[in-house]
């Protein structure tokens, strides 16, 4: 039991880690491309293209650039994870009404001012609806991760499903899918306050 | 031809027709008008059975239509709804096409119908016939929804505000047409509108409505004349103070609002906006409103770039004329130079309103029409 | 990067038999997954309150981990082709049901209302009206849903499916770089151009007038 919960805040951090270097990068490079419109559809195809590797051959392909381990895997989660948190970021801040953008000009904000009072809390909800995509598909990605080499769940069910051990696959497999479960509720949760106050404002 | 008798309509304990009792006649044009929410999209939709009536009856030519299978019943009934709502998978061809298809014509005789029909509104059918309704203004999608509903020559139309969202310009043109499609082959069209213009000049029958009731159905001269109540008079209002009205100028006959943008405005911008008033040219004015030229949707069509704005593709070269112009002789220049609209501007240039046929016509009409029984 | 040709010369007809598996699992799947969910997501359309759920439950279960889904699988159905091709035609599934749901819902009231006014019946409304609109849509789904299971097949190679998975896991196991290499970058290539041909056929299969 003490063993399942290590591996659980194991498993925990190897995801969120990946996700929080991309949320950092994601949401920079999005802000970016709102103001350099040309290149935007050529990043999110990039993008686009790694999100269409299956997982497991990008994995083992890092694995042998980088090595066995937890690093691999939060390098694989980092890509992965950059798709939905640049495009939510960009369509985010492209969706906010012209109007309130020359409100605040005329207001008299300066362009950085505008990007932190106006557009990005204007975008939040849809900011945050792509860190909860991210998230929720790193915590799966994080569980294949065992096969190469790196810490998480995936280890129990990975055992299990070589030794055909019910009890080993539940092991894993139960609480991976209620962390899975439970992050999204929780994330859709914020989501939508966020949504009901922006709605309200 | 349908006859409405005791027809109420309740949404659960709410009310919405009470108790209605209407007969439209053969060949007529019955013009359903009243405030917003009266109830009369409610009476419109209940004729080709989209809404069902909590009680009464209604009779199509003495036929109860709760015996007729609905699908059966609707395609010999024409159906315009508000939004258009051509078919945008399909060509305009296709969606005219439609009900003859399911009707089982063969596919010659179909074709023969749309050319036919797309002629009738003067849209050649080599141009139009296989474009996609995204490729139509305003104006012309309407006009194709029109061509749709009549394509199988039912007896019976029904039209929900069918010219809503227009401008003024193209919405005259329209109506005049179905008007004269009207005579022509006879149709029997029921009509809603809350616009009173619109009512009078093409009703044979004007049924105003409040609060889901009749107040008053009677032929335009006898509404404008003898107005049953208060209510009726309140609503015509503007239309029986026309004494004493006299046309001179072009300010009398003139319409005072056309529309005009400056030159700044992207060209995918003022197309949008010509699709959005079914115009296929927009008055460009400067800061002050003084006249710049116009633009044209071909225009933009063939030489505009996406992301530029329109300042390139402004045709200086535009008829106008000043503001105490006598109304006769625009309209002559209107006629001998075979001008679809003037420009009427004041001394220092700006735009004041736009000079059309229509607008003549109207203007005309009102001084005939004028009613001496009021003030 | 020689010694990995050498190795794909070598190895050619062993890589060639595990991609055609690789996408003969893949196609199956998904077009079982279609069968199912193209149906099931339009009589949904008909059935809000039922919809409500179903679309909550699969919105769940769409968040469980793969390994997780393959290793009930295991429990269940045993080690073989036919568990991973139940689970992988189930997970297919989903993503073609919802864009179905949506793409229907989605079309325009005024249309169905303007075509009962035509007097359409329900089903010439359904495959005349409703479909043609919905069809970009639905597309997408079985695009997402293809590129996710050729994903996902690599990883049901651990539970006997075979495939491009096995190399790359024998790989793994034996740090056999040329074997991990020989099943990913072609799995990779896989996915890319199976992507692309949907996207392809999406365009096509988008009516002139729809196109923007
Ligand atoms: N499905 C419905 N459920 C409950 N009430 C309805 C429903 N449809 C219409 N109503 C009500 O019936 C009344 C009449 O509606 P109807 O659409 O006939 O009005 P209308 O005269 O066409 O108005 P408008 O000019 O705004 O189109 C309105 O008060 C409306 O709110
Ligand atoms: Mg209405």
């Amino acid at each position: 039991m003490e063993k399942i919960l290590i591996t659980v805040v194991d498993h925990l951090q190897i995801a969120a880690t990946g996700v929080l270097i991309a949320v950092l990068v994601g949401i920079t490079m999005g802000i970016v491309l709102t103001r350099y419109k040309p290149i935007a559809g050529f990043v999110m195809s990039v993008t686009d293209i790694i999100q269409t590797i299956p997982t497991l051959a990008l994995l083992s392909i890092l694995m042998i650039m980088f090595g066995l381990g937890n690093a691999t895997v939060i390098i694989g989660l980092f890509l992965y994870s950059l798709l939905p948190i640049i495009r939510n970021t960009y369509v985010g801040i492209l969706s906010v009404d012209e109007g309130l953008i020359e409100a605040g000009l005329g207001m008299g904000m300066t362009k950085t001012q505008l990007l932190f009072k106006v557009e990005l809390p204007i975008a939040l909800p849809i900011i945050l609806s792509g860190i909860r995509i991210a998230f929720i598909t790193a915590l799966g990605i994080t569980t294949i991760g065992v096969l190469i080499g790196a810490g998480g769940l995936g280890h129990f069910i990975w055992r299990g499903i070589q030794m055909q051990n019910t009890r080993m696959i539940l092991s894993g497999a139960i609480p991976v899918s209620i962390l899975a479960v439970g992050a999204d509720l929780l994330l859709g949760f914020l989501e939508n306050k966020l949504v009901k106050r922006a709605k309200r404002a | 031809m349908v006859r409405f008798e005791n027809v109420k309509k309740a949404y659960n304990d709410v009310t919405v027709i009470e108790d209605l009792n209407l007969h439209i006649k053969e060949g007529q044009l019955v013009v359903l008008i009243g405030p917003s929410g009266c109830g009369k999209t409610t009476t419109l939709k209940m004729i080709n059975r989209i809404i069902e009536p909590t009680s009464g009856s209604i009779y199509i030519d003495g036929e109860d239509i709760t015996k007729v299978n609905p699908v059966m019943l609707r395609r010999k009934i024409g159906y315009v709804i508000q939004q258009i709502g051509l078919f945008p998978n399909m060509t305009i061809a296709q969606n005219v096409e439609i009900i003859p298809k399911l009707l089982g014509w063969p596919a010659d005789k179909r074709r023969k119908r749309t050319e036919e029909l797309l002629h009738m509104v003067d849209m050649s059918p080599e141009q139009y016939a296989d474009r996609y309704p995204s490729e139509l203004s305003g104006g012309q999608q309407q006009r194709i929804g029109v061509l749709r509903a009549l394509a199988a020559e039912p007896p019976l139309v029904l039209m929900d505000e069918p010219f809503g969202a227009l401008d003024p310009i193209t919405r005259e043109s329209l109506q005049d047409e179905v008007k004269r499609l009207q005579k022509k082959l006879k149709k029997t069209i029921v009509f809603v509108t809350h616009d009173m213009d619109e009512a009078l000049k093409i009703a044979d029958v004007i049924v105003l409505m409040k609060d889901g009731k009749i107040v008053q159905a009677a032929s335009p001269e006898e509404l404008l004349s003898n107005p049953a109540n208060d209510f009726v008079a309140q609503f015509i209002g503007k239309h029986r103070l026309n004494d004493g009205l006299e046309i001179e100028t072009v300010e009398d006959v003139m319409r005072h609002d056309p529309v005009t943008v400056t030159k700044d405005i992207g060209t995918s911008e003022s197309v949008a906006l010509m699709k959005r008033k079914g115009v296929n040219s927009l008055l460009v004015v400067d800061d002050e409103g003084r006249l710049e030229g116009v633009v044209t949707v071909d225009k933009i069509r063939k030489q505009g770039k996406a992301g530029r704005n329109i300042s390139e593709l402004i045709d200086k070269d535009i008829r106008t004329i000043p503001t105490n112009t006598n109304a006769r002789e625009a309209f002559d220049i209107l006629i001998e130079d075979k001008l679809d609209y003037l420009a009427v501007v004041d001394d220092k240039n700006k735009v004041k309103g736009l000079v059309t046929k229509t607008s003549i016509v109207k203007a005309l009409a009102e001084v005939v029409w004028k009613d001496n029984g009021h003030e | 990067m020689s010694e990995f040709f050498a190795f794909v010369v070598r190895e050619q007809d062993l890589i060639i038999s595990n991609m055609l598996r690789h996408i003969y699992i893949s196609l199956l799947a998904v077009f079982i997954g279609t069968l199912i969910a193209v149906p099931l997501g339009i009589w949904l359309t008909r059935k809000r309150k039922i919809a409500n759920y179903i679309l909550g439950i699969t919105g769940i279960i769409q968040t469980i981990p793969s390994l997780v889904l393959l290793g009930l699988a295991l429990i269940i159905f045993g080690l073989g082709v036919k568990p991973a091709l139940i689970v992988l035609s189930l997970y297919s599934i989903l993503p073609i049901l919802r864009n179905t749901y949506t793409g229907i819902s989605e079309v325009d009231d005024m249309y169905i209302e303007a075509a009962k006014g035509m007097g359409m019946k329900n089903i010439q409304i359904l495959y005349m009206v409703e479909i043609p609109l919905a069809l970009p849509v639905i597309i997408a789904g079985i695009r997402i849903s293809l590129i996710y299971i050729i994903s996902w097949a690599t990883l049901a190679a651990l539970i006997g499916a075979g495939g491009l998975g096995d190399l790359i896991w024998t790989g793994l196991a034996s740090y056999d770089k040329n074997l991990i290499y020989g099943g990913a970058i072609p799995a990779s290539i896989l996915a890319l151009v199976v992507g692309a041909l949907i996207g392809f056929i999406q365009k096509i299969a988008t009516p002139r007038g729809l196109r923007r």
